[in-house]
């Protein structure tokens, strides 16, 4: 649990006399934070993360390159990433350990974001359909990568849904246990809502236009100034909370302190920052995962944010995907169940190839905007992957993993393609974390749990 | 609290309490492997053995004394919770649902994520700058004028009587002049008025966890190391919750602060008035809101090429229906069982026209008298459309819901090797009614178990259609909807109806559904006292719910809640 002390900001409670004392334009000044100043003093260019998640796999044991190490060569699968190849590491053959004891999905997803076990409230122990109410053990790897990089970015961790994201079966989505449809897991049932329209995401991003490097309008510097009157609030309170409670109110305070940086941040914006335009909302799902990469991105060079989580479908795929006519008008039925009942046919693969295509766009958006030396993707470390190894059976074998990016030079043998045999999948997360600097021995849980990152593409 | 997956042992504990619930042993031994199986085997034990035990009520020493109704500890606000407390603290503003967590029992443990905190500072300055940006709304709400931005007696009364609301409690001095100080330090940094001050501190007093969270901590109690008394506020607001399902009046702040609320008689007295006002609705229906999750229907999604009747409103208005339907039985008509045999419909035109109503029906909605077809809450369209696909209907959906909504008992899932889905019709091929897909489940002796408790409920309802219609025919096919609950045999929906109106899982089960509602959380076994006393009550009273909510707050058990719970190092 990430825990800040109290900021106590400097104020100067006038009460002379009762007459009002005029604050003076320093005394706001003394409030800012001072986020942007480490590009200004020259320090290292920021890294940053992103998790690309798509719902049910690939074709396991069909997908990897024929060859290893540098120079590989685009399986028919993995076609879609071919331009950008030489930035993505592909890691084959590893394979993720879940338990078996619940819905293949939602352990996956539990699995390689979180590195752990499905946990479950005991108030929905018995509840039939109980999988819709299990939640990571964990802060999912975005979340850690966010603690490490976010800093006062004023988007800590900036999460997107693409296609519509999963909903119970029971028509309720009135249920804690929320890993069969979120991804982004700050603590066991938390989770950072997607945003789902590329206008909105816009809006939250530039709707007041590019940083500038200015101090925020007054407006937000009295907001920030209501929440320090919140958590002191919660400070009174928290003394009397149990261990549980405390660990709620810890976690809405952080919420509390992400949104007091947001208010005060004065972000200095990298080189490529330019405003880019409303894109609305694309009704081609492509198409729109790909506006919501380019705001993604923009904000990236722009520093307002130095992590994301893109879930383009849920675990399981249980949606249409109308781009490449698998829809249920036509096939009478969801991706999730078609493929179940037809294997990997020629409908199957133009999806799982199709996953992979998306996933490229989002690493070329990176590309195309300059950073120092080179482009923002190489100063990115960004994990594709699913909920399952394949979805037609479930196989957790030969587990899909992709890792973009150069993180900044920790990630310095871009390109390559390693085959593991049977190893941990959770050993690629762990990878991400070492080449964005997170100071992470051992990641995962349980049988999870690993301290060997992927060394072959490491630094 | 929170424990790896199969770690708690407490499902299906409110059936083996009781004993009065039918023994459904091959359901559970038929899904072997399961973690979670252990804590439904055990309980399946405790039913089939409890028949006797139950009535005799010869269990009852063992039962803990004091008893008590549940964990202390915080239970955030629902979002329907928060609507109703904005408008009862500040009067006429638009206020809408913010919130997560829907249910009484989620909103007790679930967390605010940053989204969340955003959600709620935004609504907390847009609802202030309404009122205190209004001449009018704010000289109503504060009856005084502030004239000076520091030190003015106007500030700081009104900070202690809107916060005294909010908080559902008298602010301490250190509160009162946080507050005060945030007003103050505001107006000066926007240059603004006192107004303006007061509107930022409002809008922290709306976003303070003193607000979004209602306190439920206790105070100690000499020589009972185990439990803790909730003091006068804290049990003021558990009242109003329960009857309202919203924040405190000043009539019952007033009767906190002046002890009434810690003798009987008091307590007694402030429920009464509670219960006759017509707000009680808003509580006694939230009981089965909860229960049924009726709030989905808020966001019902329905494929319109195959149900062109679906609107992105009817959702809305089926949830309308419900909730009048139920506060006319539960609270007009005082008895729980003309809930599945009720005629009465609440439509607007869009529902009148689903329905097949003759005659006009305007977009204002109306209380119409329904066919016999649809007697009784399971024949209407809510909760027909929210247990169904997007397309198409699933018996072994609306059956799950009968079990566990109105029946509360506990189906597990199919085992994670299974496919749960039938295919969505195509129009194409070979057409086969739902009772012909779902054969399987009936000859398979491992699906048996389960889905010969779910689908002859279901199959009874399959002429509605997934939005809720009627037809006639499935696909050109004939529609058989006779079936069986436990042995008793009915012919067709309305028939099943009956069936549940007299089964003794359905009152139990409003009892459980009451108190989930009320305490925020599953029933723990020193609570079975408390339960069981509820049940006898709503049965001795010919089903009033009324008189079972009276019977709860005026149980000692309402007043305390128990230390511990805290065992979690996770």
């Amino acid at each position: 649990m990430r825990i800040r002390p109290l900021k106590r900001r400097t104020f100067l409670r006038g009460m002379a006399g009762g007459t009002s004392v005029a604050l003076a334009l320093p005394i706001l000044e003394a409030m800012l934070n001072d986020h942007g100043t480490a590009l200004a003093g020259g320090d290292a260019l920021p890294r940053r993360f992103g998790v690309w998640f798509w719902g049910n796999g690939t074709h396991p044991g069909n997908w990897a390159p024929a060859s290893t190490g540098a120079g590989w060569v685009p399986s028919d699968l993995l076609m879609g990433i071919a331009a950008v190849k030489d930035w993505i590491n592909v890691i084959s053959g590893a394979a993720l350990p879940v338990p078996g004891l619940n819905n293949p999905h939602v352990e996956g997803a539990i699995g390689i974001l979180a590195g752990g076990n499905p946990l479950l409230h005991e108030s929905y122990s018995g509840q039939g359909d109980d999988w819709n109410f299990l939640t990571v053990p964990t802060p999912s790897v975005d979340e850690v990568a966010a603690d490490h990089l976010a800093g006062d970015a004023p988007f800590r961790n900036l999460t997107v849904a693409v296609t519509p994201v999963h909903t119970s079966d029971a028509g309720s989505t009135n249920h804690p246990g929320t890993a069969i449809s979120y991804i982004s897991h700050p603590a066991p049932y938390v989770f950072n809502p997607p945003i789902q329209d590329p206008s909105e995401l816009f809006a939250a991003l530039f709707g007041a236009g590019i940083p500038t490097g200015e101090a925020p309008p007054a407006e937000s510097l009295a907001r920030a100034r209501v929440l320090d009157a919140i958590l002191e609030d919660a400070s009174t309170l928290e003394g009397r909370l149990g261990a549980s409670d405390k660990q709620r109110l810890d976690q809405h305070l952080e919420g509390i302190y992400q949104l007091q940086n947001r208010l005060t941040a004065i972000v200095q914006p990298g080189e490529a920052c330019a405003m880019l335009p409303d894109p609305g909302n694309p009704t081609s799902e492509r198409e729109r995962a790909g506006v919501m990469g380019q705001l993604i991105a923009m904000a990236w060079a722009c520093d307002l944010s130095r992590v994301m989580t893109l879930e383009f479908s849920s675990p399981a795929s249980h949606v249409d995907y109308p781009d490449i006519g698998i829809a249920s008008a036509g096939l009478g039925t969801s991706f999730h169940e078609y493929e179940h009942q037809n294997g990997y046919n020629g409908t199957v693969l133009t999806a799982l190839r199709y996953f992979v295509e998306v996933f490229g766009d989002f690493v070329a958006a990176l590309q195309a905007l300059p950073e120092g030396a080179g482009t923002l993707l190489d100063n990115s470390c960004i994990l594709g992957t699913s909920d399952v190894a394949g979805g037609w059976d479930h196989a957790f074998n030969d587990f899909p993993l992709l890792v973009a990016g150069r993180a900044g030079g920790a990630l310095a043998h871009p390109g390559v393609h390693v085959a593991l045999s049977g190893d941990s999948a959770s050993r690629v997360p762990l990878t991400c974390l070492r080449a964005i600097g997170a100071p992470v021995e051992t990641w995962g849980t349980d049988q999870f749990a690993t301290n060997a990152a992927i060394t072959e593409i490491l630094a | 609290m929170i424990g790896r997956r199969g770690n708690g042992a407490l499902a299906l504990l409110g059936l083996a309490l009781l004993g009065h619930a039918l023994a459904i042993p091959a359901c559970y031994e038929g899904a072997s492997g399961r973690a979670g199986d252990t804590a439904t085997g055990g309980a399946t034990d405790g039913m089939s053995a409890g028949d006797d035990e139950g009535d005799s009520g010869s269990d009852g020493g063992e039962m803990l004394e004091p008893l008590a109704s549940g964990p202390a500890g915080l239970r955030l606000l629902t979002p329907t919770q928060y609507a109703n407390s904005v408008l009862d603290v500040l009067g006429d503003v638009a206020a809408a649902p913010v919130g997560q967590w829907r249910s009484s029992i989620a909103a007790a443990q679930g967390g605010v994520s940053p989204a969340g905190v955003e959600d709620y500072e935004n609504a907390a300055h847009e609802i202030s700058a309404q009122i205190f940006s209004d001449p009018v709304q704010r000289a109503a709400l504060t009856g005084c004028t502030p004239e000076h931005v520091q030190g003015d007696p106007c500030v700081a009364q009104v900070v202690a009587s809107i916060g005294r609301r909010a908080w559902r409690r008298p602010l301490t001095d250190d509160e009162a002049e946080r507050y005060t100080t945030v007003a103050f330090d505001v107006a000066t940094m926007l240059q603004g008025d006192a107004w303006l001050g007061l509107q930022y501190a409002v809008a922290g007093i709306l976003q303070s966890p003193s607000f979004l969270y209602r306190v439920e901590l206790g105070t100690p109690i000499e020589g009972d190391p185990d439990h803790l008394r909730l003091d006068a506020y804290e049990l003021g607001s558990r009242l109003s919750y329960l009857a309202w399902n919203s924040t405190p009046d000043d009539a019952l702040l007033d009767a906190a602060a002046a002890g009434e609320l810690d003798d009987p008689e008091g307590l007694k007295a402030q429920i009464d008035r509670l219960l006759e006002s017509p707000r009680a609705r808003d509580g006694a229906v939230q009981v089965f809101v909860d229960a049924f999750d009726l709030d989905a229907l808020y966001s019902l999604q329905k494929d319109a090429a195959l149900l062109p009747a679906f609107t992105p409103t009817i959702g809305p208005a089926m949830r309308e229906e419900l909730v009048q339907v139920i506060g006319a039985t539960v609270l007009d008509e005082r008895d729980l069982r003309r809930l599945f045999d009720t005629p009465a419909g609440y439509v607007d035109a869009e529902l009148a026209a689903l329905y097949g109503l003759p005659g006009e029906v305007g977009t204002e909605p109306m209380v119409v008298t329904l066919p016999e077809t649809r007697h009784g809450i399971l024949t209407r369209a809510g909760i027909l459309a929210i247990h169904s696909g997007e397309a198409s209907t699933s018996p072994t959906k609306r059956g799950l819901a009968v079990r566990r909504a109105i029946m509360c008992q506990q189906i597990p899932p199919p085992p994670p090797d299974v496919e749960a889905e039938l295919p969505e019709p195509t129009g194409e091929g070979e057409h086969l009614t739902k009772r012909q897909q779902l054969e399987m489940h009936a000859t398979n002796p491992t699906c048996a178990a389960c889905h010969n408790l779910t689908d002859p409920i279901g199959l009874s309802l399959e002429h509605f259609d997934a939005l809720g219609g009627w037809r006639e025919t499935d696909q050109g096919l004939a529609i058989d909807p006779s079936g069986d609950l436990d042995g008793m045999p009915f012919a067709d929906a309305s028939e099943l109806g009956s069936r549940l109106a007299e089964h003794p899982a359905v009152a139990e089960c409003v009892i459980f559904n009451l108190y989930r509602y009320a305490v925020g959380h599953v029933e723990q076994p020193d609570e079975a006292e408390t339960i069981e006393m509820l049940v006898e009550t709503l049965e001795s009273s010919d089903y009033d719910l009324r008189a079972a909510i009276e019977a709860l707050v005026t149980a000692e058990s309402f007043r305390l809640v128990s230390v511990g719970g805290e065992e979690d190092g996770e």
